[in-house]
């Protein structure tokens, strides 16, 4: 028996050789090149011979080769996204030329992946926006994420610190996370916003749970992928789409999708890139004589000769050359940047195996000493073709990236040694210690953080049926950090004379958090025609999931380690050595049903339902079940459309609603965990944890409920497209720190608030247009999209109770119903009280207003408060009958609308990007000047002497009282008076809202111009395809506020001038092809 | 036909795989902590059990120490002492401010002194562990009297908190139950309970607890946990507090006889503080320095050894001049009042000091001087070691005559005066022959005895009806010290503790006076 199967293969093989060789001798072989309306050559376009469907795929210069019948033939050449076109060969002839015309509609032929699905962008009913490789690619960004910026509707990206491999935020319809513990600094910088799901190659990947479990650098997960390597990006935003992710979907999910090999010829194709960062816009500052009249003159206007007696020497002893000096302290801390990157892919397709392997060096020098990023990567995507049932594709990517990080311990550090606000007067001279304290002295630290990324994944596709397919996928991604870190023993050389010395730290900290996953899919397509020759297609998925987590985590660290000459953990005394090791696990069983169905491709129904069982939830409620549903309606498909084809080539109505959910942060959540706080007589003890030490037996995922009504529309012979969304979130039994009662005796606790409800409501609008005539030779075309985004909370535990907590900065937020959220909530500043008969009486008492508890009178110069509880004195603890005194809701962090304008314009060769990217009302508060103001006069501790020694912020445009002025009776000042022997009342500290400015901006993020090097230059010189390219980023800002740019905030708002700055960049680069 | 098999050949094994991979995989959906203990896994041993109970008198000792609040509420609250000139915020606990001892403004010091918060943490360890503890099987201990003194030391802990707490801001929120479980968001809240039926739930459990533990006097090992002596102790002190002085003198009877403790000589009087040293101690917390301690480099509440709690009475060399003001009794205050020349406590706990660092002159107290270094070489590290005394025979023995005086018996009351006063040397303050006289001797021995040690307030609230102290300390005679308005106990933050809790009430005093 099996002798006979053997022997009817090679009898088999023999014959196909037989038949191929005769076959050969009846062929011939045409050559060809395909290209665009511009004469890009078009990769990746599939030319058939009609008769018997031999086919190929040109390669990136657009060439193709194929193996045609004598005689005269007719090729079909397509492309998604063209319109496909049928050329005829003649008997004699060997090559061709084919142009194909984008087609109207090219982007609803696109693909986009929901859960284990693919759909095609016409018949989907769920809110999905794209960005496709070609416009991001050679952008000089470390990570993907900060390139979405103002590209997609619905998708907030705020570049909060341009500091290399730092992660920016990126919300997708607005934010849903109530954290009540933004009094940590650390987290407004990082966990106070909902971030979505990254979904990458079929790979769910949180690195919000990356970063839970291993932090040791802090570095951006995605700063692991090359951007040359990603060929589009989908952000899923409604239920429909999210449902599919279950309990991971509801802020969204990112499903990023990398390149493979497409060409027929083997290609090796180097980009090569380089640039400059320039140095950052400093903030104005007076220095040396300036700096010192600008003082003397405000002295002079209050001081009493007692106090002009009493001056400090800084500002007396002028002759001495230690006050007499002007240094702009800004200017030693910041530089040039530089970037550069290189790329080198080769790629090839054939019909049994497709690859593209490429390598990527990236390099970005920081503007200020001693920080940058550097990352080597390396990617491979395989198809192997095993016959034509099974195929299967295999990835493989490794990539290594090195962030320097200065002195900088934790992420929410000054970037510099001296903080924006703290920087002392430019009198002082800069001595050998300040210098090196600036220049040199992070180079003494050693602070190293390597970040590794590895990701293998192998899926086989095997046709059981015509109509049925299977898939298994099964990949492992292991991401690790390390951080090795030492600071040397009195690095601080004034400190150390003091005697009030530090200690040299070592530290090493390292972590590795491994993903698997696996699925097992069941693929149904259906065609079914009936007999009146009405066609239905039906397209249904099962599918298992199981993905398992697993960190480990090692720390150990010393102080006094005996030698500075020693930087690592080593020699360190008993009593001052330090290590632990962590372990996390945790798993998700997930079982998801999805069917797709559509009528003549006019009516389309599509549900989906998810059920995920996950280790993080309790007993009674560990799995959680995710139905969506989605309808649409092709309008322009309908036979009384017909007559308006000119203008309305496609029209679609869809709606959807569903659920989909967050797990828990906390990966043992059921579990309540006891800790070990100390020692009792030398003795361990161990107690429940204050924060998380109650069981959790029904802790289970949050819940969002998300209805969506959207209407995509081509008009005018695609010349504008329309794509517009609303959708009404409500997140619900959010994850939130319930603050105990006092009596349980017990902290914390971090569950499902069944009471805490976020609203958010929105639209998303992206238009696009071609402006010029697709006859003419310029082509304009353009793309606006527009987020508007109102989030509220819709309900609060503990019957609707508001609470107020001060963020890292002191600034108050409120959380109440109908507020957004991390609302500020201050006191009102309203003005300045310019004369005496301007400020009001207490109306109780008939004394002058008062502040600070009635410990100051009112004068003219002092700011206006508003007095809410009208009670004669303003402040904001007072406790009579107002819990919070006279503070209200002052402003609101979250930006209502962002977006983006994009303009792309092609001529001849060259063509040319624009793009700008917005955000328009959004509050933000100017922390920084708040506390150069405090630290002079008004603040906790101010006084003459931190007036003289501190650096005075920029007056010049600052319209502040003074009592000469306040001599005109129609006198306005815009800000109180500085006095710097004045009675302190607080008036400075982040109370009120003096501070709070207009956080809206425009931004000319980049400009990209690019040749295309005609074909008969690179022939000349035997290549096959090069492209230079130049690319200014961060162009220019116009905003209305005081800061130098209004985008550098933390989450919550705050300015504090330390965030590391994004200055414009110049980057030059060449793609070439052999 | 053929096509279908194989269909079903594929089919097959897909299924297997399906459901292969789908069971052996859910064991991971009910995966649990390696890197900390948990409840379910928690309270299986006698050890769990023992790290528990450190664990509750360390939360205990935090809470005492607290910001120092220990010798805030039971010395400064009581006149004895003037705050250090660094401690402006202080000053409103003074009888020369105005009002005077203004309990209700306390800038930055609310968390410690108007906030009972923490020793909830400590009753919530307590009842954790009457919660498991006898859900344990006995096989699990050595013996049925293991299992059932670790209950009697919770209930010992649990009553002795709310007896401190009662101490200083009355009625108290009570609780014996563990919130485990329950609906977290809608916990409902709870009124304050008369402290009367507090102090009875008190006694109740402590004649529980005394019925599991064994005296210990003698053993100084026993001394930082409870025991048989340490819970008498208490009862005589909340017996008292209750003013039920025939209780009070059975349960001093019963520490001074059967404890087994002995009043330490007037010449090693200062082991009384060593730590573990002294037979005269009933109950201590450790405070002194091991290298074990991992928490004594960051000084936070669990640190071992501190230096800021007993550096509040020391400065000048004794502690390396690290400090140049303390607290201070000044020139012609209590101890000038209280004090004879030749009383050897005088020479020996109090040094007379000249102003300097802007204290006024007078004496410091030299209980807590066993002044350290970690690293001496350095001189980095700094801590006091010595440990803080919560119960010790002398303050029995004066409890005692207490309980006599206040039942008459004056000679009884004498005799018991009489121990304390004959080991200073000072056998001859005054004879006193009435029962007003006789108290106000006691209370002023009391104070002799046991200034600086966190107790006198709390004779002086205790004994106000009869002696009126408090006005003789300097707190103002204008019904803040009536029986309704109880203003010698502290306001609670209510701003803090009300939104958590809306039954909360205010002090009566405090709700109209600020």
């Amino acid at each position: 028996m099996k002798k006979n199967v053997l022997l009817k293969r090679v009898f088999g093989t023999m014959l196909f050789l037989i038949i191929t060789v005769i076959g050969m001798a009846q062929t011939r072989r045409i050559s060809g090149y395909v290209q665009d309306e511009k004469k890009s050559p078009l990769e990746g376009a599939t030319v058939a011979l009609r008769k018997t469907k031999t086919s190929t795929v040109t390669g990136a210069d657009g060439k193709f080769q194929l193996t045609v019948p004598v005689g005269k033939v007719s090729l079909a050449v397509s492309f998604v996204g063209y319109e496909a076109t049928i050329v005829s060969i003649a008997e004699d002839q060997t090559t061709v030329e084919v142009k194909l015309n984008e087609s109207s509609s090219r982007k609803l032929d696109e693909v986009v992946v929901v859960g284990v699905q693919t759909q095609s962008k016409r018949r989907a009913t769920m809110a999905v926006a794209s960005v496709l490789s070609k416009d991001i690619e050679n952008l000089p960004s470390p990570s993907i994420d900060q390139l979405l910026q103002g590209r997609v509707a619905g998708l907030n990206v705020q570049i909060g610190s341009g500091e290399p491999g730092v992660a920016p935020t990126v919300v997708v319809r607005g934010n849903t996370r109530v954290n009540t513990n933004i009094g940590d600094a650390n987290v407004s910088q990082a966990r106070a916003l909902s971030g979505p799901l990254y979904v990458i190659d079929g790979i769910p990947t949180n690195p919000e749970d990356i970063g839970n479990s291993i932090d040791a650098t802090g570095t951006n997960y995605l700063a692991g992928i090359n951007i040359n390597d990603i060929e589009s990006v989908d952000v899923q935003k409604d239920a429909a789409a999210t449902a599919a992710w279950g309990s991971r979907g509801a802020n969204g999910v990112i499903y990023i999708k990398t390149k493979r090999g497409r060409s027929l010829t083997p290609e090796f194709r180097v980009n090569v890139y380089g640039g400059i960062t320039a140095q950052p816009t400093l903030l104005n500052t007076l220095t040396g004589a300036e700096e010192r009249k600008q003082k003397m003159d405000i002295i002079n206007m209050y001081a009493s000769p007692a106090n002009l007696q009493n001056l400090p020497q800084i500002l007396t002893d002028y002759n001495n050359p230690y006050f007499n000096n002007a240094t702009d302290w800004q200017g030693p801390f910041y530089k040039q940047g530089s970037v550069k990157n290189v790329d080198a892919t080769i790629s090839a397709a054939s019909n049994i195996v497709n690859y593209r392997i490429s390598m990527n060096y990236f390099d970005e020098k920081g503007i200020i000493e001693n920080f940058g990023f550097n990352r080597y990567s390396l990617r491979g995507n395989f198809d192997f073709k095993i016959n034509s049932k099974l195929n299967s594709q295999f990835i493989v990517a490794l990539s290594k990236a090195d962030r320097q990080r200065g002195r900088k311990y934790s992420n929410s550090d000054e970037n510099t040694p001296v903080s924006g606000s703290a920087q002392p007067s430019s009198l002082y001279r800069l001595t050998g210690f300040d210098s090196s304290n600036f220049n040199g002295l992070s180079g003494k630290l050693r602070n190293k953080n390597v970040n590794d990324f590895y990701t293998a994944s192998l899926t086989l596709n095997y046709t059981i049926l015509p109509t049925l397919k299977y898939t298994f996928q099964g990949a492992a991604n292991i991401s690790s950090n390390n951080r090795d870190y030492f600071q040397p023993s009195d690095i601080d050389q004034v400190s150390a004379a003091n005697g009030s010395g530090q200690a040299s730290y070592a530290e090493s900290n390292k972590g590795t958090y491994s993903t698997y996953f696996i699925t097992n899919s069941l693929n149904y397509i259906k065609k079914l025609t009936t007999k009146n020759n009405r066609v239905h297609n039906v397209a249904a998925t099962v599918s298992q999931q199981f993905n398992r987590n697993i960190s480990n985590s090692n720390f150990v660290a010393g102080y006094n380690v005996p030698s500075n000459n020693i930087q690592v953990v080593s020699g360190v005394p008993q009593a001052n050595l330090y290590g632990s090791s962590g372990y996390g696990a945790d798993a998700m069983m997930s079982l998801l049903g999805q069917v797709q169905y559509d009528y003549e491709g006019r009516y389309l129904l599509y549900g989906s339902y998810r059920g995920d069982g996950s280790s993080r939830f309790g007993d009674n409620t560990k799995w959680g079940y995710f139905p969506a549903v989605g309808a649409g309606w092709v309008v322009s498909e309908e036979k009384f459309m017909d007559n308006t084809k000119g203008v309305v080539s496609f029209l679609k109505i869809r709606g959807s609603y569903g659920a989909s959910g967050t797990q828990s942060q906390d990966l043992y959540a059921p579990y309540n965990s006891y800790d070990i706080p100390g020692t009792y007589n030398g003795s361990t003890a161990i107690q429940p944890s204050y924060t998380n030490g109650l069981t959790k037996n029904n802790l289970t995922w949050t819940k969002t409920l998300q209805k969506n009504i959207g209407v995509d529309a081509q008009l005018f012979n695609g010349r504008l497209g329309i794509t517009a969304d609303l959708y009404d979130k409500i997140s619900k039994d959010d994850y939130y720190n319930f603050q105990l009662p006092f009596y349980t005796g017990y902290q914390s606790v971090e569950f499902n608030a069944k009471d805490l409800w976020v609203s958010n409501r929105g639209l998303d609008l992206s238009i696009t247009t071609k402006n010029l005539s697709s006859k003419s030779k310029l082509q304009w075309n353009s793309q606006i999209t527009l987020s508007y985004n109102k989030n509220a909370i819709a309900k609060l535990p503990n019957s609707n109770r508001t609470f107020v907590i001060d963020d890292a900065y002191g600034t108050g937020r409120i959380f109440a119903v109908g507020q957004p959220i991390y609302q500020m909530f201050q006191m009102k500043y309203l003005g300045v009280y310019n004369s005496f008969d301007q400020i009001p009486f207490n109306p109780q008492t008939g004394n002058q207003l008062t502040y600070f508890k009635g410990n100051h009178k009112v004068v003219p110069g002092d700011p206006i408060w508003f007095d809410l509880n009208n009670s004669g004195d303003v402040w904001p603890d007072e406790d009579n009958g107002s819990q919070y005194g006279d503070r209200m809701p002052t402003g609101d962090p979250n930006p209502k609308f962002t977006g983006g304008f994009v303009n792309d314009f092609t001529y001849k060769n060259f063509s040319l990007s624009v793009l700008s990217i917005f955000t328009y009302k959004r509050d933000v508060i100017n922390t920084s000047f708040q506390g150069q103001i405090s630290s002079i006069v008004g603040g906790y501790s101010s006084s003459i002497n931190s007036f003289a020694s501190n650096r005075l912020p920029d007056l010049s445009n600052l319209n502040y009282w003074t009592p000469d002025n306040a001599k005109d009776p129609n006198y306005q000042a815009s800000f109180p008076s500085i006095n710097p022997f004045g009675s302190s009342y607080y008036q400075f500290i982040p109370i009120s809202s003096m501070f709070n400015e207009d956080g809206s901006y425009f931004k000319v993020k980049n400009v990209v111009l690019s040749y295309q090097v005609p074909a008969a230059v690179t022939k000349r010189i035997k290549l096959n395809r090069a492209r230079l390219y130049c690319i200014v980023d961060n162009v220019a800002t116009f905003k209305n506020s005081t800061m130098p740019n209004p985008e550098l905030v933390d989450q919550l708002g705050q300015y504090t001038g330390g965030l590391y700055a994004t200055p414009t960049r110049f980057t030059m680069g060449v793609d070439i092809q052999f | 036909m053929h096509k279908q098999i194989s269909f079903l050949k594929i089919i097959l094994p897909l299924l297997v795989a399906i459901v292969l991979t789908g069971t052996s995989c859910k064991k991971y959906l009910y995966e649990a902590p390696i890197t900390s203990t948990y409840g379910a896994s928690f309270w299986t041993s006698q050890s769990a059990v023992e790290q528990a109970a450190n664990a509750m008198y360390g939360q205990l000792r935090a809470s005492l120490r607290s910001g120092g609040s220990f010798f805030i509420n039971g010395d400064l609250a009581s006149g004895t002492f003037v705050p250090g000139s660094d401690q402006w915020n202080y000053a409103t606990i003074k009888a020369a401010n105005n009002p005077p001892f203004n309990f209700s403004y306390v800038p930055y010091l609310e968390g410690d002194l108007q906030d009972w918060s923490r020793f909830y943490r400590v009753i919530a360890q307590a009842n954790v562990i009457l919660l498991n503890v006898p859900k344990i099987p006995v096989s699990m201990f050595k013996d049925e009297g293991v299992k059932n003194s670790y209950i009697a030391e919770a209930l010992f802990v649990r009553a002795y908190t709310y007896f401190y707490m009662t101490r200083i801001w009355g009625d108290p929120v009570y609780v014996t139950k563990s919130y485990d479980d329950v609906d977290y968001g809608n916990i409902p809240p709870i009124a304050r309970t008369k402290e009367e039926i507090v102090m009875d739930s008190c006694i109740n459990d402590l004649k529980t607890a005394a019925g599991y533990l064994s005296f210990a006097g003698g053993d100084l090992t026993k001394t930082i946990r409870a025991n048989k002596g340490t819970v008498s102790a208490l009862m005589a002190h909340i017996y008292a507090w209750k003013h039920d002085y025939p209780n009070a003198h059975k349960y001093c009877q019963e520490v001074i006889n059967n404890g087994g403790y002995d009043i330490e000589p007037m010449a090693s009087y200062g082991d009384i503080w060593k730590g573990q040293t002294s037979n005269e101690s009933i109950f201590e917390l450790p405070m002194q320095y091991n290298s074990n301690d991992q928490q004594f480099t960051n000084q936070g509440s669990w640190a071992e050894a501190q230096f800021d709690f007993f550096a509040t009475f020391v400065k000048g060399d004794i502690v390396d001049n690290r400090k140049n003001n303390c607290w201070i009794s000044p020139d012609n205050g209590m101890v000038d009042w209280f004090f004879d020349a030749d009383d050897e406590r005088y020479k020996t706990v109090w040094t007379h000091v000249p102003a300097s660092g802007g204290d006024p002159s007078g004496y410091m107290l030299l209980k807590y001087t066993s002044f350290q270094y970690q690293k001496p070489d350095t001189k980095t590290l700094p801590y006091i070691n010595n440990n803080l005394v919560l119960f010790r025979l002398s303050d029995i023995v004066l409890l005692d005559a207490e309980a006599l005086a206040s039942t008459g018996d004056l000679e009884g009351a004498r005799k018991a005066l009489a121990i304390t006063e004959d080991r200073a040397g000072v056998a001859t303050y005054v004879a006193p022959n009435n029962t007003y006289d006789m108290l106000d001797e006691i209370v002023m021995e009391r104070g002799r005895e046991l200034f600086g040690e966190g107790q006198w307030y709390y004779d002086l609230i205790r004994t106000q009806e009869a002696q009126g102290w408090l006005e003789a300390v300097g707190y103002p005679s204008n019904g803040r010290l009536s029986k309704a308005n109880k203003g010698y106990y502290w306001p609670l933050d209510m701003g803090k503790l009300f939104p958590y809790n809306n039954l909360l009430t205010q002090n009566p005093w405090w709700a109209v006076n600020k």
